[in-house]
């Protein structure tokens, strides 16, 4: 739960379309104070009203590094077929006002000393656009990468195309978009990756780059999902080598739970993340450890999860169950 | 279920009182005659045990065997018997489970102190006489002994406990 | 500590000390139980994967387990965290995985280490979670003979078909008596504590001239009850097994005596058709299984006592194995197994329990005398009244066999072939020349 001391009030300034389902929107902060500093690749929880009448929130990257100004900007893809958060935020109009968390970073730009590579989708851009952004305004070399449907649909094409970056359209195709294996060919100690888009995309770009021997600590991704709330758990979806099943672990749902009801007969005792009977071996995917068993090098490496409590950060595993 | 009034009480109560004190005092012959034909002494080798016949037991003694047990125990060379165990019992909770027209079943706790060389050795648990109606007195149609320590190991058990 | 061993065992004569002088006791524990095969369990007490069984290997808590895998491991009770006993004396389930009770280590059925808590205290000490001293230790070898389960706390000896030797014929035939050529462990265990020394016990199981004399008040017992009987009755079974100790010495003369290297033997009888009505219809049912010259080939291997030396005994007639785990010098326990034979009908199994309860229970019509006999010897001998106890009988005379010797019944052979056996495992010089009773030289 977070406390009320950390939202801000702010007020749609500036409301731009980008392309016909994204629009760009400025905000300020209501009593003209600066907004408090962020880096590239942090995000605003924003509160929205859903269809349902609700209270939401979603997350929305910060597409301009911090300036000290009380000005922000996010942009914002209308899912009509998502819970009318987006809807509602598409609908309001200069002078409407919003609350919002304080700008969080889960997702933090690692220079690094090699050029790093940032690779955005769809609107993944925003928190990418942030970081290269910054890395032109000190003049640091970056490679850039962006694959969107069409030109028609692609948000900020032409500062993107400023910056040093290629676009590629795949029409919906992902096999006619990016070439991952050449793209992510030969990984040098300091260069680091930062990949953000749906999550069908992150899932192959996370796994061709670990298959191509980058290291997992130079491989750093956020995932939209869309219209799913960003505040809990996503839905995953397991495969079990062995046994050769594919399941889906919804939200509410345990991993362990899941495998006991598809009749894996896992092993297990405490139920709570202590006592590692659950633990599991991982070869694809990135673990999302809440257990209190593993140490945290067992966790950076990501080869083992706790099915007990542990979720993922992709949105596919596989497990050697 | 609960006697019926003291009399029964007093009667039930005298006759397992009666049967302790020939089983103490070694009256071996009497005792086997307060058993029916078809009586059985048994005491169970594990807690809860419901089948005689399918698992072993400590002692499992129709009149044959209770026959032979008390020729054995009077043997002037029965050398385990020199000197000859000296018991005593201590019955109570003397308790009517179930009467019919036939007789009844009365469940009691005891405890049962054993001398014999130099150990006394102590013994407990509960009873359940399963008895017949025979004149004006009882015969025994089953005694199961259920000691407490039925699995653990023992050394020899010789006379009826 | 030293203790100057010379000279107890001689090819006739054992001195009293080996009996009473609880140092040899403790390099008993070390260099007999320490080495050999000692026979833990048979694998029908762990039927399923979790399933253990906990027993004594010498002074060591051990525990026969099965794996998931169905393969059935003997480990030490032991975590390897703070040494806690993993299991509870008795047998049981562990479920999937065998878990202490302290601080919830948890381990698979072989043993291997399954998790701890807390892996993070763990890094960067001197203690690997990968190494396998912090799995439950294994005893050094397992091995297996028609199901009955071995173990031996040494990696080095012989492996245990040779240990056996010929004694693996009773073990056979104790399985071939099954229809379906296997049996398993049923109907519970007796235990009977002995006040002596483990091996004045081993010594009476092929003491032929002792039952006329310590089991005279059972067999007069048995004997006045069949004569109190209707002048027609056949005579029953319980007098029968009772009874039959009563027989005099002619007779047990006929009885053959077999010894083996390694101090193992049988004492084989001469086979009598049976005619009551529970063995006809158990010989039907083997026949049905093996044809008639199968059936009568196994029936007709007919042994009383065997002794695997110096764990068990098992009875091939009546179904039955006694485990002898020695507590102390003058302390043993003695658990009584009775076992089915599979696909013979129930009355064989229920004429087996029949037997345990009136031969091996705590209760026997029989046993009484018997321990009454060994805590007399074990008390006589902590006495000044003489150093030596005798095996002289018929010594000298023992025919040599393949892998061992044999004897008439009334021979003495097994104590010295037992006593040849355990001074070479003991490292005691008997002063026999020849190799006629080597035992098993380290």
């Amino acid at each position: 739960m977070n406390g009320a001391s950390d939202m801000l009030a702010l007020v749609v300034d500036v409301v731009t379309p980008l392309t016909p389902a994204i629009k760009a929107f400025v905000l300020r902060s209501a009593n003209g104070e600066p907004l408090p500093p962020f880096a590239p690749g942090a995000h605003l929880g924003v509160q929205v009203v859903q269809a349902n009448g609700r209270t939401g929130q979603r997350a929305y990257s910060l597409a301009r590094p911090h300036d000290g100004s009380g000005r922000c900007e996010i942009a914002v893809l209308c899912e009509p077929q998502g819970a009318g958060g987006s809807a509602w935020m598409h609908a309001l109009q200069p002078g409407a006002s919003l609350a919002a968390h304080a700008p969080r970073n889960d997702f933090a730009l690692h220079a690094g000393s090699a050029p790093p590579l940032l690779l955005a989708g769809g609107i993944g851009i925003t928190p990418l656009l942030c970081m290269a952004r910054s890395l032109a305004a000190e003049d640091r070399p970056f490679e850039f990468v962006y694959a969107t449907r069409s030109e028609e649909a692609t948000a900020y094409l032409n500062e993107v195309r400023a910056l040093g970056g290629t676009v590629v359209h795949d029409g919906g195709d992902p096999a006619r978009g990016l070439d991952l294996r050449a793209l992510l060919a030969a990984p040098t100690p300091g260069r680091h990756l930062h990949v953000c888009g749906p999550r069908g995309m992150v899932q192959a770009v996370v796994e061709t780059a670990r298959a191509l021997g980058w290291p997992d600590d130079h491989v750093h991704f956020e995932l939209f999902a869309g219209a799913i709330e960003q505040a809990g758990d996503a839905a995953f979806e397991v495969h079990t080598l062995r046994s050769g099943k594919t399941l889906a672990v919804p939200p509410g749902q345990s991993l362990l739970d899941v495998l006991i009801a598809a009749g894996l007969d896992p092993l297990y005792d405490c139920r709570q993340g202590d006592c590692g009977v659950c633990v599991v071996d991982v070869v694809e995917g990135v673990p999302d450890h809440r257990d209190h068993n593993l140490s945290p090098r067992e966790k950076a490496d990501g080869k083992t999860l706790c099915t007990c409590v542990s979720r993922a950060k992709t949105p596919h595993l596989v497990l050697d169950i | 279920m609960n006697f019926r009034d003291w009399n029964e009480q007093q009667d039930l109560t005298q006759f397992l009182h009666h049967e302790a004190r020939l089983l103490d005092e070694h009256r071996w012959d009497e005792w086997q005659r307060l058993f029916t034909p078809d009586g059985l002494y048994w005491v169970p080798l594990v807690h809860g045990q419901t089948d005689h016949l399918n698992h072993a037991s400590l002692f499992c003694e129709d009149a044959l065997l209770r026959s032979m047990r008390a020729r054995r125990l009077e043997q002037a060379r029965a050398y385990s018997q020199q000197p000859p165990t000296r018991t005593v019992h201590v019955l109570g909770n003397i308790a009517l489970e179930s009467r019919d027209d036939v007789g009844c079943t009365v469940r009691s706790t005891f405890l049962l102190l054993e001398w014999r060389k130099t150990e006394q050795r102590t013994f407990g648990g509960s009873v359940l006489h399963t008895l017949r109606r025979a004149g004006d007195g009882w015969r025994i149609r089953t005694k199961r002994v259920d000691l407490l320590n039925c699995d653990a190991p023992h050394e020899a058990l010789q006379v009826f406990m | 500590m030293t203790i100057d061993l010379q000279g107890l065992v001689q090819p006739d004569r054992v001195h009293k000390r080996v009996y009473t002088d609880p140092a040899i006791f403790e390099l008993e524990m070390d260099r007999v139980f320490g080495q050999v095969w000692i026979y833990i369990g048979h694998e029908s007490q762990v039927p399923k994967p979790g399933d253990y069984f906990t027993t004594r290997l010498g002074r060591e808590p051990v525990m026969m387990v099965r794996h998931a895998d169905g393969q059935v491991h003997v480990m030490f009770n032991r975590c390897p965290h703070k040494g806690a006993k993993l299991v509870p004396d008795g047998s049981g389930s562990a479920g999937k995985f065998l878990r202490c009770l302290y601080h919830g280590w948890t381990f698979k059925c072989d043993g291997s280490l399954l998790s701890v808590p807390l892996r993070s205290g763990y890094e960067c000490t001197a203690l690997d979670l990968k190494d396998p001293q912090y799995g439950v230790r294994k005893v050094a070898r397992v091995a297996t003979h028609r199901g009955f389960v071995f173990a031996s706390l040494s990696a080095d000896g012989p492996k245990l078909k040779e240990f056996l030797g010929g004694v693996a014929t009773s073990l056979d035939n104790f399985c071939d008596r099954a229809p379906e050529g296997e049996v398993e462990v049923a109907g519970g265990v007796q235990r009977v504590i002995q006040r002596n020394n483990w091996k004045i016990f081993f010594e009476n199981l092929h003491d032929t001239i002792h039952a006329v004399a310590t089991h005279e008040s059972s067999w007069r017992a048995a004997k006045e009850e069949h004569e109190a009987m209707p002048a027609s009755t056949p005579k029953p079974f319980e007098v029968v097994i009772v009874d039959g100790n009563g027989e005099p010495l002619e007779f047990w003369e006929k009885l053959e005596l077999k010894g083996y290297d390694h101090g193992h033997g049988f004492m084989e009888g001469i086979f009598v058709p049976p005619t009551d009505p529970v063995s006809l219809a158990y010989v039907a049912s083997l026949e049905a299984a093996k044809g008639a010259k199968r059936a009568e080939e196994i029936l007709r291997v007919n042994r009383h006592n065997t002794i695997v030396y110096p764990s068990c005994s098992p009875h091939t007639s009546f179904q039955q194995i006694r485990v002898i785990r020695p507590l102390s010098v003058d302390r043993t326990l003695v658990e009584i197994f009775s076992f089915r034979l599979k696909g013979a009908p129930e009355a064989t199994f229920q004429r087996t329990l029949k037997y345990t309860n009136i031969v091996n229970s705590p209760s026997s019509n029989v046993m009484p005398d018997d321990l009454e006999a060994y805590n007399r010897v074990q008390e006589g001998l902590g006495s000044n009244g003489g150093d030596w106890v005798s095996m002289h009988r018929a010594a000298g005379r023992d025919q040599p066999l393949p892998g061992g010797r044999g004897s008439n019944g009334n021979s003495e052979m097994p104590s010295r072939n037992m006593f040849a056996a355990w001074a070479g495992y003991m490292g005691v010089d008997t002063g026999v020349k020849t190799n006629e009773h080597a035992g098993s030289a380290k």
